[in-house]
């Protein structure tokens, strides 16, 4: 379960402090589907990256289990976000000169997992979002859009997380390859009980989940 | 893939950047082992040259030159003088003679008192030595029949000296040394003396009328020492009848006090009475000019060290800033701050060891031409030799055997197993500090804020 509490984050633009996300307060059930909507610079990413431990807030508290993630070090944020999240971004964020496979192997490399076992748990996972065959050992710049997020979702896979934190998924797909790949995380959701929280601006998307949060000017609206 | 795999994969992902580097760091560490070479065979060079000046003060009566006469033999109480001077721990007196062949009719003259000997010189007389030995012609005619060279005898207290004898070494080859502090008629000879008038030890020669006896053959691998024949001291004052000695080598402590000590000999017997050398006074301008180069290369050698480790740590900063969005991403999967210095460790690790192997490369192909050209620019050295010969009053014919002009120009370049190490820590420690350092600065930062920019 994730609990947010009264968490507020600032930033400080120049000289004066900017508060990205003010007073947020929810709760997500284990096996949900979420989806945090709002405009352009209402907080939305910012909120996914202390739900993520990219971040820390300001003030208030965020609770992942019995993990109280707001308050830990830098060494328990590295460990929660190995072991705990899986993210998926909206420009993919793959590492450019490594094939397919090795991108999805790359966290379970950090977790310590043996390398026979990362490899076969890669091409597992590839074949499961559908990047299969010689396309395993290409580079992210010779695979499409749609496929380089299907390597991303792989990615976010590789060690079997509690939480996917997908931030605009869908942003740089075309209509159909979008919605394959939203089909693919509420899917996950259902079929491994795992909790996903995407981030986006299209409410067509947004009504297809189990809850939705919309933030404004980094209040929580409804 | 292992964080190192990555990193070493990562040194290749732009080519020309790569090899950019790699071009530049291998320039700075050819110069940098071009520069340590040199610095090694110049401080080689360097403590050969000290260790040859040796820590002796050659003393000769003031106004003498070998046999070209001129001054007084030195007294028993300028022996004492140089003796009792501070620093000197022991000194050595010998006194040089003339023998011509008894059946040779020579302008070399002998003594006063007669110095003939049985023996021939073992050195050939040449066109020089027929002229001078009373030939005709400018370069001599033919020589008187008997015609032979005048062999140079030398009594002294330590007959086997390197230093009375001139020459840089002395070996026995049979036999033993004269007892120089007795008044017998024994006598080590030089090889190619004893080889030339069948003498081995035990076999006996006439000189002054008197029958030595052979207790010793040396070599000093020296054509005109080799030639000589060795006395005690006391025999030959007393049969050649010179009342003193022609010269006095006195030994100091260490070669630092050389010139000071020289000094005050000097001053203790004053200029009128003797003239004191050593070989350092010889060797200042090559010794100037080998620290000279030692301190270009030197100089040099830093340079490029830090130039290297400039370039590396600009690059490798370049390269840590242009990925922060990946490390971001590294980050946000799991990796530790650690594991993100590892990387772009290995990454700098590869990129300065193909630097540094092309370097060696470099560097062993460049190494003696460098040098060269240093030497070229920065000697000064006299074109004829620089010391050595026999000391000035102790005979005629100078035996050139120390250092010149050749003592730089045969300056050379070595790679040695040590070498190699110091550029190996080098590398490792250019590496390790051009890329920890910035990839540490970045990996601290949190990943939200790298990854905001999307």
């Amino acid at each position: 379960m994730i609990e947010v509490k009264n968490i507020t984050k600032e930033f400080q633009t120049g000289n004066s402090p900017v508060t990205a996300v003010d007073d947020v307060s929810f709760s997500i059930e284990d096996g949900q589907f979420a989806s945090i909507v709002g405009t352009s610079g209402s907080g939305k990413s910012t909120l996914l990256s202390m739900l993520g431990g990219l971040d820390k807030p300001s003030s208030g508290s965020v609770r992942v289990d019995d993990q109280v993630i707001s308050s830990g070090s830098d060494r328990d944020l590295i460990s929660y976000r190995r072991n705990k999240i899986g993210f998926v971004f909206q420009a993919f964020n793959l590492i450019p000169n490594l094939k397919a496979v090795e991108n999805v192997m790359l966290p379970m490399e950090f977790a310590g997992v043996p390398k026979a076992e990362r490899r076969s748990r890669a091409v597992e996972l590839l074949d499961q979002v559908g990047v299969t065959g010689e396309k395993q050992n290409r580079r992210p710049s010779r695979l499409s859009g749609g496929e380089q997020q299907r390597v991303a979702i792989a990615r976010a896979l590789a060690n079997k997380p509690r939480v996917i934190l997908a931030d605009e998924p869908t942003g740089n797909l075309d209509t159909k390859t979008g919605k394959v790949i939203f089909s693919m995380l509420k899917d996950l959701s259902r079929s491994a009980n795992t909790t996903v929280i995407i981030v986006t601006h299209d409410m067509n998307y947004a009504e297809k989940t189990d809850v939705t949060f919309r933030l404004e000017d980094g209040h929580l609206v409804a | 893939m292992s964080t190192v795999a990555r990193g070493v994969k990562n040194a290749y992902r732009n080519t020309v950047r790569t090899v950019s580097i790699v071009l530049i760091l291998a320039i700075s560490f050819a110069l940098a082992l071009v520069m340590l070479l040199s610095v090694q065979a110049v401080n080689t060079r360097t403590a050969s040259v000290s260790a040859a000046v040796g820590t002796t003060i050659t003393v000769t009566p003031a106004g003498s030159q070998g046999f070209n006469g001129g001054g007084n033999p030195l007294t028993t109480a300028d022996i004492t003088k140089i003796s009792s001077t501070k620093n000197v721990v022991s000194v050595a007196s010998s006194v040089s003679d003339r023998l011509s062949n008894s059946s040779s009719t020579s302008p070399f003259g002998g003594s006063a008192t007669g110095g003939k000997t049985n023996l021939k010189s073992s050195i050939s007389p040449g066109s020089l030595g027929r002229r001078f030995g009373g030939g005709n012609g400018a370069n001599g005619g033919a020589p008187p029949a008997n015609f032979s060279l005048p062999i140079t005898i030398t009594g002294s207290t330590q007959p086997l000296s390197a230093t009375i004898l001139a020459a840089q070494s002395v070996t026995l080859t049979s036999g033993k040394s004269v007892d120089g502090s007795s008044s017998t008629y024994t006598a080590d000879i030089g090889k190619s003396l004893a080889t030339k008038n069948t003498l081995k030890v035990g076999s006996t020669f006439t000189a002054y009328s008197k029958t030595f006896t052979v207790v010793g053959i040396f070599d000093t691998k020296s054509t005109f020492s080799n030639s000589e024949i060795v006395v005690p001291l006391k025999t030959l004052q007393t049969l050649s009848g010179i009342n003193g000695v022609t010269t006095v080598i006195a030994n100091v402590s260490t070669i630092n006090v050389l010139s000071t000590t020289a000094t005050s000999i000097q001053s203790n017997l004053g200029t009128n009475v003797a003239s004191v050398t050593t070989g350092q006074t010889n060797n200042a301008s090559i010794i100037s000019s080998l620290n000279s180069i030692k301190t270009i290369a030197l100089y040099s050698l830093i340079g490029a060290l830090v130039a290297g480790s400039t370039i590396l740590f600009l690059s490798m900063l370049m390269i840590v800033r242009e990925r922060r969005r990946e490390i971001g991403i590294l980050k946000a999967f799991g990796s530790s701050n650690g594991g993100v210095v590892r990387l772009f460790v290995a990454e700098a690790m590869t990129l300065t060891g193909m630097g540094a192997a092309a370097g060696v490369i470099l560097g062993i192909l460049l190494s003696n031409p460098v040098l060269k050209v240093l030497v070229n620019n920065s000697s000064t050295t006299p074109t004829t030799g620089g010391f050595g010969g026999r000391p000035p009053g102790g005979g005629g014919f100078g035996n050139p055997v120390g250092f010149g002009s050749s003592t730089l120009s045969s300056l050379h370049a070595a790679v040695g197993i040590n070498v190699l190490i110091f550029g190996v820590i080098a590398a490792i420690i250019i590496a390790f500090v051009g890329s920890a350092i910035p990839s540490y600065i970045i990996a601290k930062v949190r990943p939200a804020e790298v990854l905001r920019g999307e």
